[in-house]
């Protein structure tokens, strides 16, 4: 992009304060519960609580539950400090993979939004396509996201990212989605990925690869669909906080991206950090608010807590001052209860 | 707890960040008060009177003459309050300021010890200082003073002499109401962390003896936050509480015996055996282990103390070193 | 020096609308005005019947909260009072508002009879067994009993 380009983008990025008074215009129109075109999408994403998880599940073609079929595994937006992570799965017979060559499931990266939403609209809507090929994604709130990796026993992102690809491969087997092969998108080291999904399902010919999106198309099409979900999702964004920026441009939630930072630099309160669209467990995240918010500290997680160490000779000890007067102990019920009489006040 | 180890979202300061949302606000505090305090037509106030368990002055809830109480507060080191009326602010004060009946028995032994052992003197010429004259002729009853104090009356003055065996007695007398609540609310009061798996088979194997000896303990360690040091300890002895690590002794070697009985006639209890494997758990079970945070709370409805605890081998050394011993406290003590 | 509590005692509830209070389980180095709660933190608390009945889920700065909302120990009254110099030598803390409940947060533990706040109310209870008074009987019957247990030992 462009110097000027960069500026102009900061320049429409403009953040205002909703009235308090606003009511929530309720519209006539029922959230639609079904996606069957890329128009439907935005809107069914928009009904839903974006500080929770959605999963939906495409109708599964009947053929599917008959003939064996591949299935595909990719994820979107993994990166980004803003916004949900999509799972995204595609699947169609194996005899089909055609289908999925027609509809221009190649190489998603190589994609630019315009043909990634047009495959996505032709998947759900042109006959040839749906007759064969199911998908169904899960959108991974950015609420959950932090609040996974920073519980007590903290669940790493890949934790949260296997447990998403395996509930959906369980939903689609739930479906009656005829699972022969299954092939999955990874990052990571595959051999790790691969032996804990064989161990769940034993049945299944599984390939765990890198790039696998570019290798076969059915990992292309999940591709597809994580990476459009994931793009409508930031579109159709509404903060609960009751901010407004113009177009959601909050820019790609790449750390690099001048528009993100500004979002992260602008939109901070002292207490509350960011509005929940923002991942807190990312470092960008949580090195912005250590300048400008309130410095905040809870439990250290368990793993951190000091191991058993034997007993300490100092329990039979009293305490001394330096003057040799000892120091009294408070009671065991008040200090463990953290009850004290108040000194300073 | 070292800053290092706590999850902070602080990662670095940084020297030119922008200064933080500027807060005009009064330091504001969360506080528990006691229907007893809200009445009448006076102001509640806030007054500092020694107090003896402290060994400094403390504050004291006060309504008028007629009402005091202590009060506390109830301080975890990671609390802070949000509070929305108009608009929400963050209050990084977390505790609770709570007012708690207290007799004022407690308060006034200290000046008697002090100043009436020998002699008996009436309450307002007892001290000079003021506040604690305030505290011994409005707040004291001289009635309630007779369990602690022999009083001669001269016309219309009285006059207080401390007397250690009516003392001993009220505060035997206060310890057991404690321990009725104890018992009454089931609270885990052994060293011992609760363990859900012992205690079928421990009420079967003892009687209550150990039991009722943590209770006492317990609540004469409570008693204890009111008095001299030296008076405490007075009462721990009048109360034949065995210090902890003698105590430690005792039940090992009842547990010993307790195993060797159970090898015996082979008696089940695989739960004690699987347990018995487990290094790490004996050690939590032993209660032994000293952290910030304690293992053990005493908790309403816990179970019954577990008695059937093993020790390392480093504790049974110190406990049989220690056996029949002093406690080893009571060496570095100022005589 | 002298700290008064600067409100009339019995119209305490006459004015004020109760204030919201959450009780964090976290330290936060500031004081003052922040983002409205109500759209910040009251309106992702949710109700998750997992945790068993009453119990509340929310998230501050990403850090997973469980809650429970409770109210002052029975026989108290919830006070928020604030101070505005607390170097004057007279000391005046005036009423901010009262509260009939508030809502209390672990991170990422499920609020129970462990935690030390609730033992916290089981203190108060000894508090009030400590202060009860002892009738003067019971003493001389205490000390018949010490002087009896002295002569079987002799």
């Amino acid at each position: 992009m462009e110097q000027a380009d960069i500026n102009q983008e900061m320049e429409q990025v403009e953040i205002k304060q909703e009235n308090i008074t606003i009511v929530e215009t309720k519209e006539n129109v029922e959230p639609p519960n079904k996606i069957n075109s890329l128009k439907s999408l935005g809107p069914f994403i928009a009904a839903r609580d974006n500080s929770k998880n959605t999963v939906y599940l495409s109708d599964v073609p009947d053929v599917c539950k008959e003939k064996p079929c591949m299935l595909g595994v990719d994820e979107a937006g993994r990166g980004p400090v803003l916004g949900p992570m999509v799972y995204g799965i595609a699947y169609c017979p194996l005899e089909s993979k055609q289908v999925l060559e027609d509809l221009g499931c190649a190489d998603s990266k190589q994609l630019n939004e315009e043909k990634r939403d047009s495959i996505f609209d032709e998947l759900n809507t042109l006959d040839y396509a749906t007759s064969c090929v199911g998908w169904a994604v899960e959108i991974i709130s950015p609420n959950v996201i932090s609040s996974s990796m920073f519980r007590r026993t903290k669940c790493s992102l890949n934790e949260v990212s296997m447990d998403s690809a395996m509930g959906l491969i369980q939903q689609a087997i739930d479906a009656g989605v005829n699972i022969a092969e299954v092939y999955v998108d990874t990052v990571g080291p595959p051999e790790k990925y691969q032996e804990k999904l064989l161990k769940r399902f034993p049945n299944f010919k599984i390939t765990v690869a890198k790039k696998a999106d570019s290798t076969y198309p059915i990992v292309s099409a999940a591709s597809i669909c994580a990476k459009v979900t994931r793009d409508h999702a930031l579109k159709v964004w509404k903060f609960p906080e009751g901010l407004f920026i113009k177009d959601n441009a909050f820019g790609s939630g790449y750390p690099g991206d001048p528009v993100t930072k500004r979002f992260l630099t602008e939109q901070i309160d002292a207490v509350f950090g960011y509005p929940r669209l923002v991942r807190f467990s990312w470092s960008t995240a949580e090195n912005a608010l250590a300048d400008k918010a309130y410095n905040m500290e809870f439990d250290e997680p368990d793993s951190e807590k000091p191991k058993y160490a034997g007993t300490k000779l100092t329990k039979f000890f009293k305490e001394t001052t330096k003057t040799g007067e000892v120091k009294r102990v408070e009671c065991r019920l008040f200090r463990e209860c953290h009850l004290d009489n108040v000194v300073d006040f | 707890m070292s800053k290092k180890s706590t999850r902070s979202t602080k990662l670095k300061s940084d020297p030119d960040a922008v200064p933080k949302k500027a807060s005009v606000c009064a330091i504001k505090k969360v506080l528990f008060i006691a229907h007893n305090l809200l009445h009448g037509e006076q102001k509640i106030c806030l007054e500092r009177f020694y107090h003896p368990g402290k060994g400094r002055n403390a504050l004291f809830a006060t309504l008028g003459d007629s009402v005091i109480m202590e009060v506390l507060e109830y301080a975890e080191s990671r609390r802070s309050w949000l509070l929305t009326a108009l608009s929400t602010e963050v209050c990084s004060n977390g505790r609770i300021y709570i007012t708690a009946p207290i007799d004022l028995n407690f308060l006034a032994l200290h000046q008697l010890r002090k100043h009436c052992s020998q002699r008996a003197i009436s309450l307002d010429s007892i001290s000079e200082d003021s506040d604690t004259n305030r505290l011994l002729t409005k707040f004291v009853n001289p009635e309630t003073l007779k369990c602690v104090a022999d009083v001669k009356t001269s016309g219309e003055q009285s006059f207080y002499k401390y007397n250690a065996a009516r003392t001993m007695a009220w505060l035997a007398l206060k310890t057991r109401q404690v321990m009725t609540v104890l018992r009454k609310k089931q609270v885990h009061c052994g060293r011992g962390a609760k363990s859900q798996n012992y205690v079928q088979s421990e009420k079967l194997a003892d009687g209550n003896d150990v039991n009722e000896m943590d209770y006492t303990r317990m609540a004469c360690d409570y008693v204890g936050r009111y008095l001299d040091a030296d008076l405490h300890e007075e009462l721990t002895r009048y109360l034949h509480i065995p210090s902890e690590i003698q105590a430690l002794v005792e039940e090992q070697s009842n547990a010993q015996k307790r195993k060797s009985q159970q090898s015996e006639s082979k008696a089940n209890s695989k739960k004690i055996k699987l347990a018995g494997e487990d290094a790490a758990s004996k050690l939590r079970q032993s209660g032994l282990v000293d952290s910030e945070e304690p293992v053990t709370s005493p908790t309403a409805a816990a179970p019954t103390p577990l008695k059937e605890r093993s020790l390392t081998a480093k504790e049974k050394a110190l406990a049989k070193g220690a056996k029949g011993s002093k406690s080893i406290a009571s060496f570095f003590k100022a005589k | 020096m002298s700290i008064t509590l600067d409100f009339d005692v019995q119209q305490l509830d006459n004015n004020k609308r109760p204030l919201e209070l959450h009780y964090l389980p976290a330290k936060i180095d500031g004081d003052g005005e922040c983002a409205d709660a109500n759209k910040f933190f009251n309106n992702y608390t949710q109700e998750v019947a997992d945790y068993g009945p009453g119990v509340l889920t929310n998230c501050l700065r990403g850090y997973p909260l469980l809650g429970k909302k409770l109210q002052p120990p029975e026989g108290y009254k919830g006070v928020v009072l604030q101070e505005t110099d607390p170097s004057q030598t007279n000391r005046q803390l005036r009423l901010t508002g009262t509260f009939k409940d508030f809502t209390y947060w672990n991170y990422d533990k499920v609020p129970s009879k462990g935690d030390g706040y609730q033992q916290t109310l089981l203190a108060l209870e000894l508090a009030e067994a400590l202060a009860a008074p002892i009738d003067e009987s019971e003493i001389e019957e205490e000390l018949k009993q010490q002087q009896e247990t002295k002569k079987e030992n002799t």
